[in-house]
């Protein structure tokens, strides 16, 4: 018995990993090394999710409500109902989180002797990049914030760092995107590093940085606050925005992806500028699809709008209130955009090859006290082509970061504001509506520079819908004061008679806005009350 | 009280029958009446053991004798006189004498509130005058009356400072298997740095407010599930110097277990048979499916949603005229028994000689819950099947060095359905009435979308999980006695393996159900759920292995008056759980005692003690504890005192202590890297190729050390009237600090989570009372004990985050107290809803709950959030009465605790549930009002209803009569002629009435787990 005890072990245990493993000397592989990597990567947002709660970021805009209690957090979004305290789309943490990742590889990965050079570079710039998209997470949401470099802060520092000025900040993060523009691998890249930052992926968040920066609630349109945006309107930064887009055009290595519905659901699509890559799955199928599909069980968490619906006009490129365009109210999806089957499940569309059903009593809206669409209307975008209910199966729902569509609209925006309507902007527009099947999809070329803008901001409604776009852009061009609080977000009711159906529009949301302070996110309260040197966002 | 008056009632009319039959004896008998004999006769305790020094008193004749070393006695009587036998610590008997002839055979046997002059103690005994700490200890005796599968249960109320609760009434089991990833080449175990194991899930015990330390005879080890007739006590230590030998552990106090030592003598048996019947308590009341579906709708149509039942659906509830497509199904009803059964066995051998003596203690436990249902291929209600067996031998070698062994193994077998006994429980809490159908027309399983798993079918056909557990532990304990060369000197070496191991293997299968409709003459049958075969799965779940060494080596002298003892100790305690490195904490001390004649006392502790958790040159630390006492009844003014002789013992005492807690963790002061635990892998490249992830867990804290104690104690002991009446009661105050807690001022743009640092204080205060008195009336014997406990717990420094407003903050707080918002009723016009405030982004109306705004802003928030939970010292009790008459015994525990709140948790809709209870039909109408009782129904969570607050809480007061027991003993000289020494039926009880003030559910439960049970048992204990 005395004996046993005589045993020896180490002292500390020896398999737990420490930094002199990750940042191995002797591994010319890096293997480590490359898993703290894909660390810092699965730290990306999962925008292809239902991140909020159970629900997608739409379901928090004017594109979709959810089908939850209207507590679920994301309403919260629609109803003015953050706070300093809660906020279901918070990133303050979760983005430093991916900052001092990426910091710590980018300090000590020198020390790894990886055999391959350029790979090397280009981890260096995967890293480096991914630290710029947290910024850019942290930026658009709260404005300005902290710049801690390249500083790993330890238990005995005293972090007490105030804000940057959005400026900086957009500096800062161009900066970076430039310095990971050089080491990054050049697109396309093979198949196997599919999913990782390439040259090309850093210029579209360059590009996409610019395009916020000279829009209209930082360019000068804020409350004044350097940390909110620019003090003053500067034309230029379109330009600058405009440019960083036509870098990637003029690389001519992406291309739209001749079919829409393709572009989520396949393996590489050649669109795809930058995605977070995800196994094969149907967890939007699972989260979102229509209720009582029994062998395809659906949750059907999203409910998108009337809005949403109506903002997809007719497959002849008209809208629907146009007076020319044919549009039916009582056969309201007929010869619509094609897009708007492939965004969105109506009544009649086909989903497994069976017809929805959300009429009242309807297979797929019961009643009852089942979670169920709250609009008429449930999710179809991401999900896959299923033809019956025997070939719903997993597939492929990357979270598409930057797809080569959003650098054409990036670019005929930034343009059009710039120098207003010219040809190369209808070519961009124009094609993006050719390949969503428009006939005719041509576009009137005297148009005025408004109107342009109009028919640019409906195209991202439409070609985004459900990417979290929608959400960034109204409040970009300030205008989510006038969308949220024009009245309560619609659905359709749809009765079933002896003439057939009859369609009602009907109140489902009564969504809100407070322009003095919602344009940017509350920094959340412990970060002020910690640290002496942050200043709270106006309003808040 | 009233039986006590009755007895004496009866005896009286006893006694006069019994002088009308002496009267009219006399008459005829006069000569025989005078005539006085010898009687003889053998005293024996209640294993036949021989009694010697019992006084035997003689009613008629008033002569007085003893018993001698053989338990033999011969007294003067007459005929049918009646003899009394008294010993302190026994019932007082008596026996009729008829004649000459008679042989008297007596039993005696203990008192029930045992009172022994030595206790047990860490690593020792010690004489009860010497003790200057804080002890308290129950005996066999208490144990043994409450019928429960843990000998945790019968401990609440007995022992003051010893704070219980039941949390839920069946053990829960752990299945989920160890394992680790290994990626790469590295190792990733899925769950390091386990807590010990503990089967006790059932009860929580805080000492003094703090988790104690279990010891079990001499051990440290979590063990519950020792059969209670083989324990000798139970003991709690509750002050700094008791528990000083700990070292980094003795901040917590200690639970002691002593087990039964051998007696010697011819082989003596003890064996006990009992069966309980077990009903739950508390069970909620489920609204029927019309009323559900009407209230339902009245959420929705509050929310201004699509309603969801029509009035045909109601019609159809209501009158059961479609079970299938408007199902009514109380889950309560159909799959829980109104009762369930559990027997227990236990066999108990001792015996000996002088050389060497045994016990051998077997018992058997067979445990059933309540789920009704069966499966013809295997069994599918949760069991409980354990087995232990508890031995020691004690070998005197020589007369010097004595050896003892003890081996105590415990094999238990757990079933379970396969779809878990929690999850159907949790499931029938949270499943509405209208849900689905249990079965189809067709015989499957009724399911929906919604609730693909059907609850009874989970309970029948979901195949099983079984757990095993087993625990050996052996304890090796020598004793050398120095004597021969150096008077008062010893030696003793205690070395104990144990090891403990569970595992579970999973058959659990699945079972789809179906949702079955009508249209016109069409019948289909959806699917959902998914099939599975039945899983055959084998878990390691927990391993451990325990190895103890102490060794220690004390002398005590005596030179007059003056008795030193002193003491230098090593002990040195290694665990191992699964894959962890083992951790190893070692106590180096010295202690020494001094005493003047009994009169006054001093004792002092000073403990080395390290823990090899800690950073290397960081993990050892000085511990040190001392005590004075003085027994103010050694003076010679009090001895000489003939006024003061009632007074039998009148003792001061103090002790302090400084004490550790090392609540280290697994190696947290170093940095490093894991596995992603929700994601460990990431899928790159075009195949998606699986890439480990590698992430750093949180910051390292360096500078990690153990948390601190400073306990100070007081007491006194007193005993009264020939010691029938005993008196204690102790002040504490203990001080805990260094605490580990998170920093308050921990910013997000580190990019990491923060470390435990060692900055919290805390101040526990309380006073505890105890009294017992025990007497006879002839050989009616009563007694009577009763505790209370005072528990005030104060943060004296929490580093909190900085909190704007002065309510917000919980530092000045008792510790762990509720953080809530006041609320001030419901909202009763739509202009009051207009103008309250509101949480941001809610819009309120009528029927809501309006919370005060303390800090007046309009919105309710975290700054609105107050200490609500109670701020009053927790007071609990516990009386125990006995009493005993000729065979029959009755005993009575009524336990209860004061300032203490519930916070109901079930609310319903609202909690995010869909199931509704009866208590909401009091919900929020317009015409209801003011005489609401629960806010308007709204689907789902509500952001505004549902959230902690004043709304929801009540007193959690209550009273329980908590444990019972009336036994009768046949007649010893009858059963004696059957060689048998006792034989005792008895029915016992437990949680048999309570009073709550809040009494909707039980005040002990909260959420939605298994119910605490009413158990009436009857058994038999039969002795030879």
């Amino acid at each position: 018995m005395v004996l046993s005890s005589c045993r020896k072990y180490e002292a500390v245990p020896v398999e737990t990993v420490t930094q002199d493993y990750i940042f191995d000397t002797k591994d010319s592989n890096g293997i480590y090394a490359s898993q703290y990597l894909f660390s810092i990567y699965s730290s990306l947002p999962d925008i292809a999710g239902n991140r909020i709660g159970r629900d997608l970021l739409a379901a928090g805009s004017d594109d979709a409500v959810t089908s939850q209690s209207t507590a679920a957090p994301v309403t919260l979004l629609a109803t003015n109902g953050i706070t300093i305290f809660n906020n279901p789309d918070d990133a303050w943490s979760r983005s430093y989180n991916g900052i001092r990742m990426a910091t710590n590889f980018l300090n000590n990965f020198s020390v790894v002797p990886l055999k391959n050079a350029n790979e090397k570079r280009s981890w260096f710039g995967e890293a480096r990049a991914m630290r710029a998209f947290f910024y850019w997470e942290l930026v658009r949401r709260y404005g300005g914030v902290p710049l801690l470099g390249d500083s790993l802060k330890t238990l005995k520092d005293n972090i007490q760092i105030p804000r940057s000025s959005f400026g900086t900040c957009v500096n800062y993060i161009v900066s970076e995107c430039n310095q990971a523009i050089d080491s990054l691998r050049d697109d396309p890249v093979i198949d196997a590093n599919y999913g990782r930052f390439s040259k090309d992926g850093a210029r579209a968040l360059k590009a996409r940085v610019l395009l916020f920066a000279a829009s209209p609630l930082y360019n000068g349109g804020n409350t004044g606050d350097s940390l909110n945006g620019y003090t003053s309107y500067d034309a230029n930064r379109w330009k600058l925005a405009a440019d960083a887009a036509k870098e990637i055009i003029s690389q001519d290595v992406y291309h739209l992806e001749p079919n829409f519905i393709d572009i989520f659901i396949i393996q590489r699509s050649n669109e795809v500028i930058f995605a977070k890559t995800n196994t094969l799955g149907r967890p939007i199928e699972t989260n979102n699809g229509p209720i009582n599909f029994a062998t395809a069980p659906g949750a059907g968490n999203t409910s998108p709008t009337q809005e949403l619906v109506n903002a997809f006009g007719m497959s002849n490129g008209l809208e629907i209130n146009d007076p020319g365009s044919g549009y039916d109210s009582t056969n309201p999806y007929a010869n619509r955009d094609p897009r708007l089957s492939y965004t969105v499940l109506y009544n009649g569309a086909q989903w497994l090859s069976t017809a929805i059903q959300t009429f009242n009593g309807g297979i797929n809206r019961p009643g009852g006290s089942t979670v169920q669409t709250q609009t008429g209307y449930y999710l179809r975008k991401f999900m896959g082509d299923f033809k019956d209910q025997t070939s719903y199966q997993d597939h492929y729902h990357d979270a598409i970061y930057f797809r080569y569509a959003e650098v054409l609209l990036n670019y005929a925006e930034a343009m059009n504001e710039y120098s207003g309507p010219s040809e190369e902007i209808f070519t961009a527009v124009e094609s993006i509506r050719k390949r969503a099947g428009l006939n005719p999809y041509t576009l009137d070329h005297s148009i005025s520079k408004d109107s342009l803008r109009t028919i640019i901001h409906n195209e991202r409604r439409k070609e985004f819908a459900f990417e979290e776009q929608r959400y960034w852009d109204i409040r970009r061009w300030k205008i989510a004061g006038k969308v949220y609080n024009s009245g309560p977000l619609h659905g359709i009711s749809i009765t079933p008679t002896i003439n057939g159906l009859l369609y009602n529009v009907v109140p489902v949301l009564q969504s809100s806005f407070d322009e003095s302070k919602m344009y940017f996110y509350p920094i959340p309260n412990t970060e002020v009350v910690t640290n002496a040197k942050m200043r709270q966002n106006p309003g808040w | 009280m009233k039986i006590y008056i009755t007895t004496i009632a009866k005896t009286y009319y006893v006694m006069k029958t019994f002088l009308a039959l002496i009267f009219f004896t006399t008459c005829f008998c006069v000569k025989s009446m005078a005539q006085q004999f010898t009687v003889t006769g053998n005293i024996v305790d209640e294993y036949g053991h021989a009694l010697s020094g019992v006084t035997v008193q003689s009613k008629k004749s008033a002569a007085t004798s003893s018993s001698d070393s053989n338990g033999t006695f011969k007294i003067q009587a007459q005929s049918k006189d009646v003899l009394l036998f008294r010993d302190t610590n026994y019932e007082t008997t008596s026996a009729t004498v008829k004649d000459a002839s008679t042989i008297i055979f007596v039993k005696l046997i203990p008192n029930f509130f045992a009172a022994p002059d030595t206790i047990n103690v860490l690593y020792e005994t010690k004489n009860k005058q010497k003790i200057l700490g804080s002890v308290a200890t129950i005996y066999t005796n208490q144990l043994t009356t409450t019928p429960a599968p843990l000998y945790a249960y019968p401990l609440t109320g007995r022992l003051p400072g010893l704070y219980t609760q039941q949390t839920r009434g069946w053990e829960g089991t752990n299945n989920s298997g160890l394992g680790s990833v290994d990626v790469n080449g590295l190792y990733y175990p899925n769950r390091k740095g386990l807590n010990g194991p503990n089967d006790n899930t059932e009860l929580t015990l805080t000492l003094r407010g703090q988790q104690p330390v279990t010891i079990v005879d001499g051990v440290q080890r979590d063990i519950y599930t020792i059969d209670p007739e083989n324990i000798e006590s139970v003991s709690v230590l509750k002050d700094g110097l008791s528990t000083i030998l700990l070292g980094q552990r003795s901040s917590r106090g200690v639970i002691l277990v002593t087990t039964k030592k051998p007696v010697s003598g011819k082989p003596h048996i003890s064996l006990t048979a009992q069966s309980g019947i077990q009903t739950p308590l508390g069970l909620p009341d489920p609204l029927p499916a019309y009323q559900y579906a009407y209230l339902y709708n009245e959420g929705q149509y509050n929310e201004q949603k699509p309603l969801s039942y029509t009035e045909a659906d109601f019609q159809a509830y209501k009158n059961h005229s479609d079970i299938y497509g408007h199902p009514d199904v109380n889950w309560f009803n159909t799959l829980f028994k109104k009762n369930s059964i559990m027997n227990r066995y236990s066999l108990n051998v001792t015996g000996g000689g002088a050389a060497a003596r045994y016990t051998i203690g077997l018992s058997y436990l067979d445990d059933n819950a309540l789920f009704k249902g069966s499966n013809p291929d295997y069994e599918t209600n949760a069991t409980i099947k354990r087995y232990t067996v508890n031995s020691n031998i004690d070998v005197d070698v020589t007369k010097e060095f004595k050896v003892k062994l003890q081996m105590f193994a415990r094999v238990q077998e757990d079933n379970q359905p396969g779809a878990g006994t929690d999850a159907i429980i949790s499931q029938m809490f949270t499943t509405p009435n209208n849900a689905y159908p249990v079965f189809n027309p067709d015989g499957s399983f009724g399911g929906t979308q919604s609730y693909p798993k059907n609850l009874y079918a989970q309970l029948t056909q979901s195949g099983y999980i079984q757990d095993y557990e087993r625990d050996i532990f052996s304890n090796l304990e020598m004793n050398y006695n120095f004597d021969r060369f150096v008077p008062g000197l010893w030696a003793k070496v205690q070395s104990n393996i144990s090891v403990f191991a569970s595992n579970s293997t999973n058959r659990s299968a699945a079972v789809p159900s179906f949702k079955f409709a009508v249209s016109g003459s069409d019948t289909t049958y959806n699917r959902y759920g998914s099939f599975a075969d039945q899983a055959n799965a084998f878990n390691l779940t927990y391993s451990a292995q325990f190895w103890y060494l102490q060794s220690a080596i004390g002398y005590t002298r005596s030179i007059k008056k003056n008795n030193f003892t002193a003491k230098a100790f090593y002990d040195r305690n290694e665990s191992i759980f699964n894959y962890d490195l083992p951790e190893t904490n070692q106590n180096l001390a010295i202690a020494g005692s001094y005493d003047f004649d009994g009169k006054y006392f001093a004792e002092a502790t000073v403990n080395y003690s390290g823990n090899d958790r800690y950073p290397p040159g960081k993990q050892f630390g000085l511990f040190y504890a001392g005590g004075i006492g003085w027994n103010i009844t050694k003076e010679n003014f009090f001895k000489n005192s003939s006024a003061l002789q009632w007074v039998n013992n009148l003792k001061l005492r103090a002790t302090y202590g400084k004490t550790g807690n090392d609540n280290v963790g697994y190696f947290t002061w170093r940095e490093s890297y894991q596995l992603n635990v929700v994601n460990p892998t990431y899928p790159i490249g075009i195949s998606r190729a699986s890439q480990a992830v590698t992430q750093q867990t949180t910051l390292a804290n360096p500078n990690v050390t153990w948390e601190k104690g400073d306990k100070f104690n007081a007491g006194i002991d007193a005993a009264f009237f020939k010691n029938r009446l005993l008196l204690t009661a102790d002040f504490y105050n203990d001080r805990y600090y260094d605490l580990l807690q998170l920093r308050g001022k921990q910013t997000s743009l580190i990019g990491i989570g923060y470390p435990l640092e060692n900055l919290g204080i805390n101040n526990y205060s309380g006073i505890e009372l105890q009294t017992t008195y025990q007497n006879n009336y002839k050989d009616f014997n009563y007694a009577l004990s009763g505790n209370i406990s005072f528990e005030k717990s104060k943060v004296i420094y929490s580093d909190e985050v900085v909190e704007k407003y002065p309510w917000n903050v919980s530092t000045g707080q008792p510790v762990g107290v509720t953080f809530g918002y006041i609320a001030q009723g419901l909202i009763q016009t739509q202009q009051e809803a207009e103008t309250s405030p509101h949480p941001a982004g809610y819009i309120l109306q009528p029927g809501d709950i309006k919370y005060a705004d303390l800090n007046g802003d309009g919105l309710i928030n975290q700054y609105d959030q107050t200490a609500i939970g109670e701020t009053k010292p927790l007071v609990f009790y516990g009386v125990t009465g006995n009493l005993s008459y000729k065979g029959f015994d009755i005993n009575i525990l009524l336990q209860g605790v004061t300032n203490r709140k519930y916070i109901m948790n079930d609310n319903s809709f609202g909690s995010g549930t869909q199931q509704g209870y009866s208590y909401i039909i009091g919900r929020w109408t317009p015409e209801t009002s003011t005489a609401s009782t629960f806010p308007r129904l709204t689907p789902g969570i509500n952001a505004n209803n549902d959230v902690t607050s004043t709304f929801w809480q009540r007193s959690g007061n209550y009273f329980r009569l908590k444990n019972a027991e009336v036994g009768y003993s046949l007649p010893y000289p009858l059963i004696n002629r059957l060689h048998f020494t006792s034989i005792r039926v008895f029915a016992n009880g437990l949680n048999l009435f309570t009073q709550a003030a809040f009494s909707r559910v039980d005040p002990e439960v909260n959420g939605y787990t298994y119910p605490i049970q009413r158990v009436i048992n009857f058994g038999i204990n039969i002795k030879f």
